[in-house]
């Protein structure tokens, strides 16, 4: 929509002064409305090319890192062939290799002892003959003073306990049966074999008042034929970038086998994923560029990424895979990008592992190349993000212009009412004048030639 | 002794001054066409009581002074009808200018694009 200059054409002998009239005035076709609408219009279109482009380079970004990360873990996964027995997960490890468990003869289990004998009451029978107790745990001993009132029972020799941060936690059980229904109960916080005492007089064993059914175990096992112990089930310590955990001890003879092997499946899906994702860049980049380029053609991010996607196409590395169409990735005339699964399955074992070095790792390779586009995508700090803020500022430029315009279109509209009503009482009074005259030359009509005829 | 050519003279000065003035000076037309209004009740009144006869001449001055005073209307009914055009056209403006304005509550068409 726009305003057209206004043109006086008529055979009015006053065309011109009209004319002159509406030039010599504010002229509201010289209000660059148009203009503004056009620069709005392109403004928010530029945004909005920018946040697809942007969604799309992020999306192609997100898919090269993961890339990039498969190459650096070489896509390793680990299995056991007895979850029941011992199951595994990935911490690192970067080779393919396998282990053997066997002879799993103790799981790691907490300690946990009660009193060997109740109480009447949890907070009124004396637990200690003189207020003083000892705690053992492993080789620590702790002192329990409950010599102040009221401390001195079932409740307080719990609280005493749980303040001490020795490791365990004590409770009160009740089990409503009996004269003596209260008991003491005390578990380590943390699995493993050790000791755990109470005793009534320091240092004397033969004063342990809790009982002696479970001091803990530790996790008994072999790993390839070597003894292993430890205190906890989960095992994150034994072989480099493998955790596993005992679950349970295994029968005699039964053996686990914990297996890292390369997943080629993993490579295909990351592979796969950073084709579409690179096509859906591809194409949207496309449009901003030629003759029939979008709004941003000529943009310097355009190029920016048409580099990008070069160097993600044509990135070459070493050895026996050392380009993308060694791995089954083609492109057409157009430079679209597919993935030959077919070719991808047939590559031999040396091949794959040629592969992931050729990807790299998360900051190498491919992880690298995601690097280089995420410097556009970043929502922050991206080239994508700054150009945007630039379109924002702009258009709240032009906001304030238009809002400015809008002011001064108001103000010649007041202007322009003005005038008309002023234009309406000159013509009444001309048409009074008018009326008034013409009775005059019809009187005088009338006095010189006998009629009133004008 | 005011006479028949002094009172028409007086008409004819006063149109005259409305035709030479621009149809957009609506100040000086108002303050012309209130000098004609004067020499024209002038007239009238002189015209019942005249101290001498009125010659033909006379009166196809006057028919002359009110054609010039039709063209003078004529004029200003152009200048309203390009003023109201104006007007429609300022109209036209403000209604786009006000659609293109963010208004002083909208937030403006800033894209979020974060996340």
């Amino acid at each position: 929509m726009g305003i057209s200059p206004l043109v006086f054409t008529g055979i009015s002998a006053f065309s011109d002064d009209f004319q002159t009239i509406l030039n010599r005035s504010v002229s509201i076709a010289n209000i660059p409305l148009l203009q503004m609408q056009n620069q709005q219009t392109d403004l928010l279109t530029k945004k909005q090319l920018l946040t697809d482009l942007r969604s799309s380079v992020a999306g192609l970004a997100s898919a090269v890192e993961k890339l990039g990360a498969t190459g650096g873990s070489r896509a390793l996964s680990v299995s056991s062939t007895n979850t029941a027995r011992v199951t595994a997960n990935l911490n690192g490890a970067t080779n393919a290799s396998s282990y053997t468990i066997s002879e799993i003869t103790s799981v790691a289990r907490a300690a946990s002892e009660t009193s060997a004998s109740g109480f009447a009451t949890a907070n009124a029978t004396p637990v200690s003959d003189d207020g003083t107790m000892q705690l053992v745990v492993g080789s620590t001993t702790y002192v329990l003073d409950l010599t102040a009132p009221g401390k001195n029972t079932l409740n307080g020799l719990r609280d005493a306990i749980n303040g001490l941060g020795a490791g365990v936690t004590a409770s009160v059980l009740n089990t409503g049966t009996g004269d003596q229904p209260y008991y003491l109960s005390i578990t380590a916080n943390a699995t493993g074999s050790t000791t755990l005492q109470l005793r009534e007089t320091a240092d004397d064993e033969e004063s342990n008042i809790l009982t002696a059914d479970n001091q803990g175990s530790n996790a008994v096992f072999k790993l390839n034929g070597l003894d292993v112990e430890k205190s906890d089930n989960v095992i994150n310590n034994v072989i480099p970038g493998l955790t596993f955990t005992i679950v349970s001890a295994t029968g005699p003879g039964e053996t686990v086998d914990l297996r890292l092997a390369s997943s080629r499946a993993v490579l295909a899906t990351d592979l796969a994923a950073m084709v579409t994702q690179y096509n859906d860049a591809r194409t949207k980049v496309s449009a901003q560029v030629g003759e029939s380029a979008g709004m941003l053609s000529g943009d310097f991010i355009v190029r920016q990424l048409q580099e990008s996607l070069r160097a993600l196409a044509s990135y070459e590395g070493s050895g026996s895979v050392k380009r993308l169409a060694d791995l089954g990735i083609e492109f057409d005339e157009l430079g679209k990008m597919s993935f030959n699964t077919e070719k991808f399955y047939s590559l031999s074992d040396a091949q794959i592992s040629a592969a992931f070095n050729y990807i790299g790792s998360a900051t190498s390779g491919f992880g690298a190349l995601s690097a280089q586009l995420r410097q556009i995508s970043d929502p922050v700090r991206g080239l994508i993000r700054v150009q945007q803020n630039q379109y924002d500022a702009a258009d709240e430029r032009l906001a304030k212009q238009i809002t400015e315009m809008a002011t001064r279109i108001q103000y010649m509209q007041t202007s322009l009412s003005q005038k008309l009503q002023r234009a309406d009482v000159l013509l009444a009074q001309l048409e009074s004048q008018q009326t008034m005259l013409e009775a005059s030359i019809k009187g005088l009509n009338l006095t010189l030639y006998g009629k009133k005829d004008y | 002794m005011e006479t028949w050519e002094e009172v028409i003279s007086g008409l004819e000065r006063a149109t005259a001054r409305l035709v030479c003035i621009p149809a957009d000076d609506f100040l000086e037309v108002a303050e012309a066409m209130n000098e004609r209004s004067v020499a024209v009740a002038h007239l009238r009144e002189f015209a019942e009581q005249p101290p001498e006869p009125i010659s033909g001449g006379f009166v196809d001055r006057l028919k002359e002074d009110w054609k010039r005073g039709a063209a003078i209307n004529q004029k200003l009914l152009l200048m309203r009808a390009a003023v109201r055009l104006e007007f429609s056209r300022a109209a036209e403006a403000g209604f786009m200018a006000r659609s293109l304005s963010p208004g002083p509550t909208s937030a403006g068409s800033t894209l979020d694009v974060v996340g």
